[in-house]
């Protein structure tokens, strides 16, 4: 037993001394950073290609060494040469023949290799994806669609983009979106004119449209060619200049100073600086009490953030109260009046009331029926009891 | 309501600008370099990242300690509490995918007994498209690291995560010596 105590002790003095040497350099960290331009390369293949490729190598500072290596199935078709003046040259030779059709990727990857190897190193790599599209046999198009989140009334453009990843030109493709709403109900179709893609080009075409109502919407563009259907989809959201409240505190202890928090969300597709709150504190019998300002906060593009103020519960008496909640943001309001509970004990909201409920009487009906179950064994079947 | 907006839009003015300055400067070197190819770069860059917690060892009769730099917290332990992070900025012109990854686990960062060395991930201005990693996470040494972000945007109002730490240190670790952890950003243009 005292053998073991000591060897405790002795393992705590060792780890005592490491760690006074350890983390007095952990997590000083030097501050790096790579990148590539460009950051990507896209070409289409072509039997026996040969060619080659400058890839700048970018915020390389005086002394970062750099591990530089090519990943992916066809590396073995791939070369690169020694960065010089920042640059680094890929050369690419490619098969007569490729099995796999579509996207085939060969990676270029660029690593920091930290100078100082002590503490914890934030670094960066990049990867920059050399991209070779092989032809699918026959005829195939690939259509994508781009939809940027929009705003009520303005103009949302449908981008599209069709491509002929196959071997022959492609007449005639019909096109339409349809557009879903927040119930999945069909909002609108719009078709697309007629369009010609020839081998191994893509084309583009920008369909627009309003929407009145804001929610979150689908759109599903379908090409078809001889018989063939190319297939997209995409989520947007249509939002108005709003800020809603989501959530805020209703109890407050008295005699204290409490924080007021209310959690809100912009509900437009933009920005909305400067948004700060203004609430009014009041009673029945003595009209308003107390004002509280919040601080003002940014929020982005459809952003969720908890705001807060100071509720100062000192010369309040406990009871209900009435909070009157504005919010001040791009010469617009929100307003909400709610109920507030100065207490020392917790309002129960009427969510939590009626889950107490059906709790009570969850529990009461198991309690009914385990009786209920008992008095028939007892009388029902001799040998349980 | 408007003096509060010129302020804004001045506190965003300087980086916007030397965003801006650095896409044109990258493109007119890009056209002159490459021969009237535009350019377009993949780039983050790790900013605000110093996190020390310094001295300090596990209590007697601790079966652990652990050092939080997002709670601000050290329990079990002697070491001094800070709250840290690293922050990642995406400075490119490009969207792009991020990995992260450590080059060393927690048995060979710290060693004993049941130690972690774990990262969080939050994204306070929607920068990322399935971020994963959110909760406290055992940090990856994979190769390509840990899928953090599908798409990791470069526009001005949303560019950034942040990055913690939670360490797990046992009374029996076997560490000695200061150790050194490289945690590696992996990106690549979408």
């Amino acid at each position: 037993m005292k053998f073991k105590k000591n060897k405790i002790k002795n393992l705590k003095k060792v780890v005592f001394i490491s760690f006074i040497l350890v983390f007095t350099l952990l997590f000083s960290v030097n501050v790096l950073a790579v990148g590539a331009a460009p950051g990507k390369i896209i070409i289409d293949f072509k039997p026996g290609l040969e060619t080659q490729f400058e890839i700048n190598v970018l915020n390389i500072q005086e002394g970062t060494k750099l591990d530089i290596s090519l990943e992916g199935d066809l590396k073995q078709y791939a070369n690169v040469g020694d960065l010089v003046d920042n640059k680094l040259i890929v050369y690419l030779s490619l098969p007569e023949k490729l099995e796999k059709s579509g996207e085939n990727i060969v990676f270029l990857r660029v690593t920091e290799i930290p100078a100082d190897s002590k503490g914890i190193m934030g670094v960066t790599a990049v990867r920059v994806p050399i991209i070779i599209k092989v032809p699918y046999p026959g005829r195939y198009l690939e259509v994508d669609l781009e939809i940027s989140d929009a705003s009520v009334g303005k103009n949302i453009d449908f981008k599209i983009t069709a491509e002929n990843l196959g071997e022959e030109p492609l007449y005639d493709i019909k096109g339409e979106i349809k557009i879903y709403g927040p119930r999945e109900e069909l909002i609108n179709s719009i078709s697309i004119k007629d369009m010609f893609v020839d081998v191994a080009s893509k084309e583009e075409v920008v369909v627009k449209g309003k929407i009145k109502k804001e929610g979150d919407y689908r759109a599903v563009v379908e090409m078809n060619y001889g018989g063939k259907i190319a297939k997209d989809e995409k989520k947007f959201k249509v939002g108005s200049l709003s800020v809603e409240i989501v959530k805020y505190d209703k109890w407050f202890k008295k005699g204290v100073i409490n924080p007021f928090e209310i959690k809100i969300k912009n509900k437009w597709n933009d920005v909305i600086p400067g948004i700060y709150a203004n609430i009014l504190i009041s009673s029945e019998n003595n009209g308003l009490i107390s004002e509280i300002q919040t601080p003002s906060i940014n929020l982005g593009a459809w952003e969720e953030k908890t705001i807060m103020g100071f509720f100062d519960t000192i010369n309040f008496e406990s009871g209900i109260y009435l909070a009157n909640i504005t919010f001040y943001y791009l010469n617009q309001t929100t307003n909400k009046e709610i109920k507030i509970s100065v207490d020392n004990k917790k309002l129960i909201s009427r969510s939590e009331f009626i889950y107490s409920l059906f709790l009570i009487i969850f529990i009461g009906g198991y309690f009914y029926v385990r009786k209920r179950k008992m008095k028939l064994n007892i009388w029902g079947n001799e040998n349980v009891y | 309501m408007k003096i509060q907006e010129k302020i804004i839009k001045r506190n965003n003015f300087p980086k916007k600008i030397s965003k801006k300055l650095r896409f044109i400067v990258t493109h007119i070197m890009g056209l002159i370099i490459l021969n009237f190819i535009l350019i377009s770069a993949a780039e983050v860059n790790f900013t605000d990242s110093s996190i020390n917690w310094g001295n300090g060892q596990v209590d007697s009769r601790a079966d652990y300690a652990i050092l939080d730099s997002e709670s601000n917290s050290v329990i079990n332990g002697s070491w001094t509490p800070v709250q840290g992070f690293f922050v990642l900025e995406n400075i490119g012109e490009e969207n792009v995918s991020l990995n992260l990854k450590s080059n060393i686990d927690a048995s060979d960062f710290i060693g004993g007994t049941n130690p972690s060395f774990k990262w969080k991930i939050v994204d306070t201005d929607s920068s990322c498209v399935n971020i994963s990693n959110t909760e406290f996470t055992k940090v990856n040494t994979t190769e390509n690291g840990a899928r953090i972000c599908d798409v990791f945007y470069n526009e001005d109002s949303r560019d950034e995560i942040k990055i913690y730490f939670k360490l797990t240190i046992p009374p029996d670790a076997t560490k000695i010596g200061a150790q050194s952890a490289t945690i590696t950003a992996i990106i690549s243009a979408v």
